[in-house]
């Protein structure tokens, strides 16, 4: 099916958080509006169409699939899988928010759905569009740190963020704790910027429910180590840390870190990469981000390019999720007694 | 409690939290938790649980989290709405008999006893109004449930726990690293005054004996640790865990002083709490977006750490010197404390490091 002309027709699909606190603001920005916006929550969603000035607002987009160019895909994670494919399969744009799917196998569907449309599919995957990530990619890429020996990732937040559902915290529609949503983009920087994992070890603190906690072990293909943890319930050092053979890069990852390097030697941030020297990165919010990510959207349905984060990587960080929580194991934390575990 | 169906409120606070863990992995409960706010829930979500969306001043959504359960513990406390409070433990009495159940459990406070008297205190010790917002809350609460419950032919058992620490507890644990972490200001009479801490396990254990012992209807049990220390002694304990000085211990004229310099909700006085906030002024923003986000930086981290002074509430439990007796949930419920001090501020600093508070 032939892609729709661009002036896309935007829609929203779903109206929680990060489409109120994110995507509106990053239109707004662009000085787009969106014709339409989706939710099961139709007074909700009319709230956030009379902040925007979104024309429309429904309970289901399939009545308008042929009045629709582009949309924003922003549900419970088990909806994104198949409300993508149908959008594609209609030939509407699609930038959805990660995980693209929540198992292998349904990012394998949406990659052939993607594949069979000329439409463009984009991953929301907002940590790649910082100067400082694309920076570490680019100077990674070029052997700027020579070979890499080890790696140390740490991503945790007292959790803030003002979910309008409890679709996040139920396993049934969110596909995973702490290592599927704040996760998912730790991995899927982990596999930009170092390529694939060859093993790995998991532990996380469910019973029964969505983690809060994970700890990884992984080795990656070239044979290098590292860890990664994760937190729902903990403020961590929220940074990356990358160590080759000529040097270690630090990057942070979130808040008023966010697009910051630190370097061992600081010297190696005086090269360019990317377009930029790293030693001079300005300061990014991450609305800033967001709007790099719609822009960089809309500028791939223009041109006809691909996306700056494609389906295909984002599967890549959706199958080793899987391998993860398929090695799982129980993380038994400090103060809990074995005695405490008895009946279930 | 094997086995049991039962509602949680209050599930992803701390007490709440823990008692589902226990609930679950010791008994096998089948548990329903009503969350009104799920950015709360990340630990309560890691176990099977049913997460019921709602709010406990909503008679439908009560109605509904009672439906099918056989037990209720109720945990939830608004501490910035005190009459949600009232209205939540209307609801949930009202569809608790509706429904059959066989025990409401209530959490309630050692605060109903303050301003608390010196020497030893028991159920028998006089509960009345204080004129301390939360004290006279939870007072107005555990009144009227075991008065609903007497009334209906509910079966309530009131539990009343003293000063509750512990891995995920905020007022005895997180909040206090984190005020000895900035600077804290304490008075003088907590050298002395005691303090009577029990270890989260230890209520949690007695929430749930409280839920099975026939005994219980209708009553109320005091719960601590069974030992006292000193306040003194209690904030050196986390002082030694994390490395830092004490407070500064001061004169009631001076808490005073301190007190009104920070306690006004002026500008100033929120200035003189959190120094380092300054750049949440609107006027002040104007000035750092001119100046540049690492000027800023550089100024913010030059100002003092916030300054934390105790509430006349917090001042006057500090200074007392109150011994609380546990003989009767003892003999009623046969609740011995599993955790003295020393072990429970043990496993208290294991999370403390975990947390990296």
């Amino acid at each position: 099916m032939p892609s729709k002309p661009i002036a896309p027709r935007l829609a929203i699909l779903g109206c929680g958080a990060v489409t109120e606190l994110r995507y509106l603001p990053a239109l707004a920005t662009l000085r787009l509006k969106p014709a339409l916006l989706v939710d099961l929550d139709r007074e909700r969603a009319m709230a956030l169409a009379r902040r925007c000035g979104a024309t429309r607002v429904a309970d289901d987009y399939r009545p308008w699939l042929d009045e629709l160019d582009a949309v924003i895909v922003a549900l419970p994670h088990s909806l994104h899988a198949p409300v993508s494919i149908d959008l594609l399969e209609h030939g509407v744009h699609v930038l959805v928010e990660k995980p693209l799917a929540v198992s292998a196998e349904e990012s394998k569907a949406v990659l052939a759905a993607a594949e069979r449309s000329d439409a463009v599919l984009a991953v929301g995957f907002m940590r790649r569009h910082s100067d400082a990530a694309q920076w570490l990619q680019a100077a990674l890429n070029d052997g700027a740190l020579g070979s890499i020996g080890s790696f140390d990732f740490e991503d945790g937040l007292t959790y803030a963020w003002p979910v309008a559902s409890g679709s996040l915290f139920r396993k049934e529609t969110s596909g995973g704790g702490v290592l599927a949503d704040m996760g998912a983009h730790t991995l899927d920087s982990l596999l930009w910027w170092l390529g694939d994992v060859a093993a790995v070890e998991c532990r996380d603190d469910a019973y029964g429910g969505v983690e809060a906690e994970a700890r990884l072990e992984l080795t990656l293909a070239s044979g290098a180590g590292g860890r990664i943890e994760l937190s729902r319930t903990r403020n961590l050092r929220n940074t990356a840390i990358v160590q080759g053979e000529r040097g270690t890069v630090e990057i942070g990852t979130e808040q008023r870190d966010r697009n910051q390097l630190t370097a061992s030697p600081a010297t190696l941030l005086e090269e360019t990469y990317a377009g930029v020297r790293g030693d001079r990165l300005s300061r990014l919010h991450v609305s800033d981000l967001f709007v790099r990510q719609v822009r960089d959207w809309l500028e791939a349905i223009e041109r006809g390019r691909e996306p700056l984060v494609t389906a295909a990587s984002a599967a890549r960080g959706i199958a080793l999720i899987e391998r993860c929580y398929a090695s799982r194991q129980l993380w038994e934390l400090p103060w809990v007694r074995p005695e405490d575990l008895g009946a279930a | 409690m094997d086995r049991r169906r039962v509602l949680v409120t209050g599930a992803t606070g701390f007490i709440g939290g823990r008692l589902c863990e226990k609930l679950l992995l010791s008994h096998g409960a089948e548990i329903r938790a009503l969350v009104r706010n799920f950015a709360n829930a990340s630990r309560l979500a890691r176990l099977e649980v049913e997460l019921l969306a709602g709010d406990i001043a909503d008679a439908d959504v009560v109605d509904a989290a009672v439906r099918g359960c056989d037990t209720v513990f109720h945990c939830a406390h608004d501490f910035k709405d005190a009459q949600r409070n009232v209205t939540g433990i209307r609801l949930l009495t009202a569809a608790c008999r509706r429904h059959g159940v066989r025990r409401l459990v209530h959490v309630s406070s050692i605060s109903v006893y303050e301003p608390l008297p010196d020497g030893e205190i028991d159920e028998s010790t006089r509960a009345e109004t204080s004129g301390f917002a939360y004290a006279d809350n939870k007072l107005e609460v555990e009144r009227t449930v075991l008065r609903l419950g007497a009334d209906g032919g509910l079966p309530v058992t009131v539990v009343q726990p003293t000063i509750v620490y512990g891995p995920f507890g905020d007022a005895w644990t997180v909040s206090v690293v984190h005020e000895l972490r900035a600077r804290l200001v304490l008075p003088e009479e907590a050298a002395h005054g005691l303090c009577n801490p029990v270890y989260v396990d230890d209520v949690v254990d007695a929430l749930l004996l409280a839920a099975e012992s026939d005994d219980a209807v209708g009553e109320r049990f005091l719960i601590s640790g069974g030992e006292t220390v000193t306040w003194r002694e209690f904030y050196a304990t986390y002082e030694r865990m994390i490395g830092v000085g004490p407070p500064r211990y001061v004169s009631s004229a001076e808490l005073e002083r301190l007190a009104g310099r920070t306690g006004t909700t002026s500008v100033l006085g929120f200035l003189a709490r959190h120094p380092r906030r300054l750049g949440e002024l609107r006027q002040v923003q104007r000035i750092m977006a001119l100046a540049g986000p690492r000027i800023t930086e550089r100024v913010t981290d030059a100002l003092p750490l916030p300054l934390y002074v105790p509430t006349p509430e917090k001042a006057a439990l500090l200074g007392a010197r109150a011994k609380v007796r546990i003989d009767k949930a003892r003999d009623v419920l046969g609740f011995e404390p599993a955790w003295d001090f020393e072990r429970g501020m043990e496993m208290t600093a294991r999370f403390v490091e975990w947390a990296r508070l």
